[in-house]
């Protein structure tokens, strides 16, 4: 299988898209957990508000990408009148409008957050909240679990709300480890650990539930490309697991026991490997809902 | 060296030749590689699920299109019948462009010949028989 030009840019504007999805998400609920902490805060409204442009930059060239791809005409295919007519009313444009409100939201949301008045920053809060959700809903309206039924894309709405905090949470939690105290940072970090664990959960329960609905059976997972693209997926959550664990476990505790601004760095270091690792969750989730499809569906 | 490896065998899914299961075309009448000796006056497509037909062409082997009306894509079905007007002895090759429920595009093709009811003695041409599902871009 070649891919062709449009078919790259719409897997890599997919997953950029992912990537805001999470910055956005995962940067709301961050603003809750570093409350007190002003600059960190600015930093962290800067970060949700990048992940607005970009996601915005990202659903468009992710439209006009496959609008291309169904025209079959070339790079001026974007452009194709009949297709756009074609595919803008169906759930492709559905999506990209409510995604483009979603982001739109996120950006105002992003900018009033920054404003001194605590009425107008109590409403971006509320912009913000609903920019997600909007965001998040519209993973209903397209993808294999639409194929699925009900069941399955409620699972796929909880699984990029829960995926969205845990992931987007990685820079300003790395951006955190960059004050100088330590105890901020640990009790922040001690918060999301015990989210972590509700996190966690609904992420292998919701991830777990459309793996047993998108499979006919278990040796699709090594049989298929699509199952071998999953299980990848499988053993870099596994990965993440095992980080965010030691972290709890080792690295936290020992923010304010023995060499403090060691344990500082190695948790920064460990951080940035987890966001790595989540970035590369992402590519293959990106891989798995375009190219490639499962057995149940064909 | 595990993440370098992981990176190389995601990239290597791009590569890999073998099929996707996606929506697709289930049956058709005329079926695949049919071989009729009396023309069909319709032409049916039932796909495995809902899907918008955004393509469809019909041509014989001298590359003639037969001309077929394509259904509004306000909703999504699984069947589709096209009325067929008189056919001559050849073979006919359907190419179908599809997005399904998912948003995914899908395309593929069915063949089959019509006789000469006269002359079915005659050798004809091999024809492809394949049923491919050749191609799936993404969405979102």
């Amino acid at each position: 299988m070649i891919l062709s030009v449009f078919e790259i840019s719409v897997l890599i504007s997919k997953w950029v898209i992912y990537l805001s999805v999470a910055a956005v998400i995962g940067g709301t609920l961050m603003q809750y957990l570093i409350k007190g902490q002003p600059n960190l805060g600015i930093s962290v409204t800067k970060y949700t508000g990048l992940g607005a442009v970009l996601g915005l930059i990202a659903v468009s060239i992710n439209y006009f990408a496959q609008v291309g791809a169904f025209a079959e005409n070339g790079l001026m295919g974007i452009f194709d009148a009949q297709m756009h007519a074609f595919l803008w009313p169906t759930q492709v444009g559905q999506t990209v409008l409510w995604r483009l409100i979603g982001f739109g939201l996120m950006l105002v949301a992003s900018g009033l957050l920054l404003h001194k008045n605590r009425y107008i920053k109590t409403f971006s809060a509320v912009l913000a909240i609903i920019s997600c959700l909007l965001i998040a809903v519209t993973f209903t309206f397209i993808g294999h679990s639409t194929e699925v039924g009900l069941l399955a894309q409620g699972l796929i709405l909880i699984h990029v709300l829960i995926i969205g905090s845990w992931i987007g949470a990685f820079y300003p939690l790395w951006k955190l480890c960059s004050t100088d105290e330590n105890i901020v940072i640990k009790n922040v970090m001690d918060t999301f650990g015990r989210l972590g664990i509700v996190i966690v959960i609904l992420v292998l329960l919701s991830g777990m539930g459309m793996v047993w609905m998108l499979f006919d059976s278990p040796t699709e997972l090594f049989s298929s490309n699509y199952g071998i693209a999953v299980t990848i997926k499988l053993c870099l959550v596994a990965i993440i697991l095992f980080i965010a664990a030691w972290h709890k476990l080792v690295l936290v505790p020992k923010l304010t026991i023995e060499n403090p601004s060691l344990a500082k760095q190695k948790l920064q270091k460990s951080i940035g490997l987890e966001a790595l690792i989540a970035v590369l969750i992402l590519a293959t989730t990106a891989v798995l809902s375009s190219v490639l499809g499962p057995m149940s569906l064909g | 060296m595990k993440l370098f490896n992981n990176v190389l065998v995601v990239t290597s899914l791009f590569l890999s030749a073998s099929a996707f299961a996606h929506v697709g075309l289930g049956s058709s009448m005329p079926a695949n590689g049919a071989m009729l000796s009396q023309a069909p006056t319709t032409l049916e497509l039932t796909f495995t699920a809902p899907v918008r037909l955004v393509k469809l062409t019909m041509q014989d082997d001298k590359q003639q299109s037969v001309p077929l009306t394509l259904p509004s894509s306000a909703t999504s079905q699984a069947a589709f019948s096209f009325a067929l007007p008189a056919l001559n002895a050849a073979n006919y090759t359907v190419n179908w462009m599809i997005m399904g429920d998912d948003g995914h595009k899908m395309k593929g093709n069915m063949s089959f010949m019509l006789h000469d009811s006269g002359m079915n003695t005659r050798s004809a041409p091999p024809m492809t028989m394949e049923h491919e599902t050749s191609e799936h871009t993404a969405h979102q």
